[in-house]
C-alpha cells in the first residue's frame, strides 16, 4: 500500500509515551476520519481504536516508562485510512491473541485484555509486523466502503 | 480545561458517582480510586451517572469490572445510567449490556433500588 502513487500522509509525530497524549491523539484521529469522509460514529470507533493500542504501547511495550516515545502516523490511499504505529519497546503483537469470548469474560469477571478486542471490532485490517532494527509496527486499516 | 473529573453525591438509597470529562488510561485511575473508596466504606448501592461524560476507553470499563463482583457479593450493585448514544456504543461493542444494568438517567436506576429494597423489606 505505501508504494501506491495515491498514498497521502496526511499527519505525523513523534508521542511520548505518556498516557496524557492519548487525548491529543484522539481528537487527531477523529478530525483525520471525519475529513476522510466516515461518519461521526465511525470516526469515534477509530479515535477508540487508536487509543487502546496507543494505550497497549504506553503500558506494555514500555511498561509505562514515561521516557520513551513512538510514531504515529494517519495516511490515506484509495478508500483505505490506515492508522500506523512504531514503536522500539516489547513486541507486543495484537494479532497473536485469540478473540474474545465475552459471555466467557462476563463469567470469569475478568478485567482487561478488552483493547485489543476493541482493535478487532472497529477495523478491518491489522498488521502486526517487527523489523530487524527491533521496531514494531502495528498497521490499522478502515476501509470506507465497508461502513 | 479540566479532563476528567469524579465527585460522591448522595441520592438515598444509593450513591451517585458522577462522571465528567474523559475516561481513559489517563483519567481511569482516579475513578477507581473513588470507587474504592466506596467500597470500602462498605457502599454498595451505586449509581454511576454518566451525563457529563463525553468518552470512555476499556481502561475506563476496566474499573466498573475490577468492583462489580465485590459490589453484587455484598448484596448491592453498579448501576449505569445517562449515557450519552457515543460512550453507550463502546458498552454495547463489547456487550457490557449483558452484565450491567444502563439506564436512560439516575432517577431509573435509583427507583431500581428502592423497588429492590421494599421487596427484600
Amino acid at each position: 500500500m505505501q508504494n501506491k502513487p495515491n498514498h497521502t500522509i496526511c499527519f505525523r509525530q513523534d508521542v511520548p509515551t505518556r498516557t496524557e497524549e492519548l487525548n491529543h491523539i484522539r481528537e487527531i484521529v477523529e478530525a483525520e476520519a471525519l475529513r476522510f469522509g466516515f461518519d461521526e460514529q465511525t470516526a469515534f470507533q477509530l479515535a477508540l481504536a487508536v487509543d487502546e493500542a496507543c494505550t497497549n504501547i504506553i503500558k506494555h511495550s514500555y511498561g509505562g516508562d514515561p521516557s520513551q516515545s513512538f510514531e504515529f502516523e494517519i495516511s490515506t490511499a484509495d478508500d483505505s485510512f490506515v492508522i500506523s504505529l512504531t514503536d522500539r519497546g516489547k513486541t507486543f503483537n495484537p494479532k497473536g491473541l485469540p478473540q474474545l469470548d465475552m459471555y466467557r469474560y462476563f463469567e470469569q469477571m475478568r478485567r482487561g485484555g478488552l483493547g485489543v478486542h476493541i482493535i478487532h471490532l472497529v477495523m478491518d485490517d491489522v498488521d502486526y509486523t517487527t523489523a530487524t532494527n527491533h521496531s514494531n509496527l502495528l498497521r490499522m486499516i478502515k476501509h470506507l466502503q465497508e461502513e | 480545561m479540566s479532563q476528567f473529573t469524579v465527585a460522591i453525591r448522595d441520592n438515598h438509597p444509593a450513591q451517585v458517582v458522577d462522571l465528567n470529562g474523559y475516561l481513559d488510561a489517563h483519567t481511569a485511575p482516579q475513578l477507581e480510586q473513588t470507587l474504592q473508596r466506596l467500597v470500602s466504606d462498605q457502599n454498595y448501592n451505586i449509581i454511576v451517572n454518566f451525563r457529563d461524560l463525553t468518552y470512555i476507553s476499556s481502561a475506563g470499563l476496566g474499573v466498573f469490572m475490577a468492583f462489580i463482583e465485590d459490589v453484587r457479593g455484598n448484596q448491592g450493585d453498579i448501576k449505569l445510567a445517562g449515557m450519552s448514544p457515543k460512550v453507550y456504543n463502546v458498552f454495547d461493542l463489547l456487550g457490557f449490556p449483558m452484565l450491567y444494568e444502563i439506564y436512560d438517567d439516575e432517577q431509573q436506576a435509583r427507583q431500581r433500588f428502592i423497588e429492590r429494597n421494599e421487596a427484600i423489606g
